[in-house]
């Protein structure tokens, strides 16, 4: 693998939060020529911010992809999808770089081809547990496994990378969505947060990639990537409410045997039965316990779209088995693997990376004055 | 309107209308609106335009009485239309309307006016020498919500404005049909320009000039997809200006005056949210029209407002009701380039918005790129 200055490089789903941070740091950060893929016009808004070449490319068409990867030497797969075009995709992808003589491909997996609450010991080199309750778990699974196979060819190094909790601005699940649920009434904590969330801040990761793609060491090994520190359900939860202006205290939890009989009923059931159980609580606390000011701002100045304007419906409160098992999790992924042969090194605490955060939230939700 | 459509009935022609520049807003808005005209016999569309061949299919399949033509040149050697609507890339909004002018053609223009103060200030002078009507698409201006907001500023039920706050963003999820939208040598800038036109008209219309002003925004070489300024207003209110095709934002201007607050929420043409300081309660309050004549009116009955569509589309009826000599034009161009110039002025008085959640080296490269 060559390490010039500037290699030439390709982001495909380059619109989306991880992808366009990643042509972002690579841009400011002066470190690559960057060609960042989007799949319709439309995904082009925030990368136009610079002078930048951006192609449109349909990630699960192999000969248009080829087509715009140009001279890329380096490929960055950012693709999120439903369940077909995560797999389809990797494949897709692998063929493309092929064709267009791309030297390496970084694969941007998930550790959830671990499970939600990996087994202790699990590491890079685990087997993927192929029979998941998630689809979306599954498609990764089969994804790597596609790529695997592909990568025996020898003719594009594949380094495939497994965060679990991607965080930071931008995040839709892992920062805005607890923000507005929280705003709404409609956050929750499992065990009170007490389960470990696997984080990696977005900058770490994208930090990741970059070692990824220019580490000779790299070709064809897998790394799960994470902040490498114990951070808490809790204490992520704890961050947005603090930008928000929440008391994380009155946000409801759930014990952990809740959590596992409302993955076990039906979605009706489990609503009913937990939105009943939790109605009384919800509208003492979670409402009241907003600051007046921030109600105020909330009911006068922020908008439905984001927002309700009225108080939270209790019996509205949704459990999603997604999040209510992830917080379920009791082992902290190593990331050794990543620093022995990546010379990966958070540069980002998790604190610091929570300061970041919290002040794009600020700025994202209107919060934040001139 | 009415009368309008008595004249459809007594066999009064209707407007031959072109739509030159066959991207999204032309698809999902005009060739929807311009169907229904055609219907009540007010306006039928006679051409559509685009160099992009099967753009010009797309929408000619909605308005199937539309030849269509690659270029204005083309379709002026073969038909002389009453209108022409330009929907077309922003920095040939001028040029466009020049051409018609020539050809005695009135013109709506969609959104932004054109690209500069000195271009719309062209085309207001091209028109008049021509004898041409020349509008602006700017359809916010005929929701009832947006007129309604208006109504209570200048009647001053509120009492006098104080502050406000404008937040406006979303995804960007347009289906833009081409890249035009995001440089700047065709859009002219980025959310200022584009989806913020619409912001700066009513921001000016509602509170009248702007004094001063502080504008930021995300641009490192290429166009903004957030920016936020600090505005004063001549009227002495002072506020905020934030918007996004980035990330989604609450969608709500609010108002606050002596005695309350009003808020309009975006795209809501039907309801207005108001409410006194520090109550505890505020109104969500829906709004309904009143006849102007007959027993209905005698009544107190009301009915229902329009709906977004035909919102869109009353800026046509107004259209066509200023040709015929009914109505004064709502929109016209000395009225939409006091936004242009508002827009302007910010991107000539920019500064490069602080991000702290990018490092310092980040931030610094973005204010070198920015600058150019």
């Amino acid at each position: 693998m060559r390490l010039a200055d500037k290699i030439r490089v390709a982001v495909i789903g380059a619109s989306g939060f991880i992808g366009s941070r990643l042509a972002e740091y690579l841009i400011l950060n002066h470190l690559a020529e960057v060609r960042p893929i989007v799949r319709s016009f439309k995904g082009m808004a925030r990368l136009a911010r610079f002078n930048v070449d951006i192609a449109i490319g349909d990630a699960c068409d192999e000969k248009m992809l080829a087509e715009v990867l140009g001279s890329a030497e380096v490929v960055f797969h950012c693709v999120v999808g439903d369940r077909s075009t995560i797999v389809r995709s990797a494949e897709a992808v692998y063929r493309a770089c092929r064709s267009a003589k791309v030297q390496r491909l970084v694969y941007l997996s998930s550790a959830v081809v671990h499970g939600h609450n990996p087994l202790p010991g699990t590491n890079d080199g685990s087997d993927l547990i192929q029979r998941q309750p998630f689809e979306y778990n599954v498609s990764k699974v089969r994804a790597e496994k596609i790529l695997r196979k592909l990568r025996t060819d020898g003719e594009v190094e594949v380094v495939t990378l497994r965060p679990m909790i991607v965080f930071g601005p931008r995040s839709a699940w892992w920062t805005a969505q607890i923000a507005t649920d929280m705003i709404a009434g409609r956050a929750y904590l499992v065990d009170s947060g007490n389960g470990i969330c696997n984080t990696v801040f977005v900058d770490n990761l994208v930090h990741a990639m970059w070692l990824s793609a220019t580490v000779p060491e790299a070709a064809n090994q897998d790394f799960i990537i994470t902040d490498g520190e114990d951070v808490s359900w809790r204490q992520l939860y704890q961050s947005v409410a603090r930008a928000v202006g929440v008391q994380l205290d009155f946000v409801p939890s759930i014990t952990r045997q809740d959590a596992v009989l409302s993955i076990r009923k039906s979605k009706h059931e489990a609503l009913k039965e937990f939105g009943n159980a939790l109605k009384p609580l919800i509208a003492r606390t979670v409402w009241p316990s907003v600051p007046h000011f921030l109600r105020q701002t909330l009911k006068s100045s922020l908008g439905e779209r984001l927002f309700p304007i009225t108080s939270p419906k209790p019996n509205e409160l949704v459990l999603d088995p997604e999040i209510v098992s992830l917080q379920q999790c009791d082992y902290r992924l190593p990331v050794e693997k990543a620093k022995r042969i990546l010379g990966y090194k958070p540069e980002f605490t998790f604190s610091k990376a929570c300061v970041r955060t919290e002040a794009w939230l600020r700025f994202a939700l209107g919060l934040d004055k001139v | 309107m009415s009368e309008l459509f008595h004249m459809a009935k007594r066999g009064i022609p209707s407007v031959s209308v072109c739509l030159i520049g066959c991207g999204a807003v032309s698809e999902i808005l005009y060739a929807p609106a311009l169907v229904a005209m055609k219907q009540k016999g007010l306006l039928e569309p006679v051409a559509v335009v685009d160099p992009n061949s099967s753009r010009t299919e797309s929408v000619g399949q909605k308005l199937p009485s539309a030849s269509c033509y690659a270029d204005i040149d083309n379709m002026l050697a073969h038909v002389i239309p009453d209108l022409a609507i330009i929907a077309a890339p922003h920095k040939f909004h001028a040029d466009l309307a020049l051409t018609c002018f020539r050809h005695g053609v009135h013109v709506l223009c969609e959104k932004p006016m054109a690209i500069t103060k000195a271009e719309c200030e062209h085309m207001i002078d091209a028109a008049e020498t021509a004898g041409c009507l020349l509008g602006v698409g700017h359809f916010r201006r005929f929701f009832p919500s947006c007129e309604l907001i208006k109504t209570i500023l200048d009647r001053g039920l509120l009492g006098a404005v104080r502050s406000f706050q404008f937040l406006e963003g979303e995804t960007y999820s347009w289906p833009a049909q081409s890249t035009s939208f995001f440089h700047k040598s065709s859009a002219g800038g980025g959310v200022l320009i584009d989806a913020g036109a619409h912001t700066m008209d009513l921001l000016i219309w509602w509170l009248g000039e702007v004094a001063d002003l502080d504008y930021q925004d995300d641009a490192m070489g290429g166009v903004e997809a957030n920016c936020r300024m600090r505005l004063k207003m001549a009227i002495g209110a002072e506020g905020i200006v934030q918007l996004s095709r980035d990330w989604p934002l609450p969608n709500r201007y609010v108002i606050n005056c002596d005695k309350g607050w009003i808020a309009y929420v975006c795209d809501v043409v039907d309801r207005i949210e108001w409410g006194w300081h520090h109550a505890d309660y505020g109104l969500d309050s829906r709004i309904f029209s009143l006849p102007r004549l007959g027993a209905a009116r005698a009544l107190g009955l009301s009915q229902e407002v329009s709906g977004f569509m035909d919102c869109f589309a009353s800026q046509l009826r107004n259209f066509v009701g200023a040709i015929r000599g009914q109505e004064p034009l709502r929109v016209p161009g000395s009225e939409a380039v006091k936004s242009v110039e508002l827009i302007e002025r910010c991107y000539l008085n920019r500064k490069f918005l602080a991000m702290p959640w990018l490092s310092e080296t980040e931030n610094e490269k973005g204010r070198r790129l920015a600058i150019g």
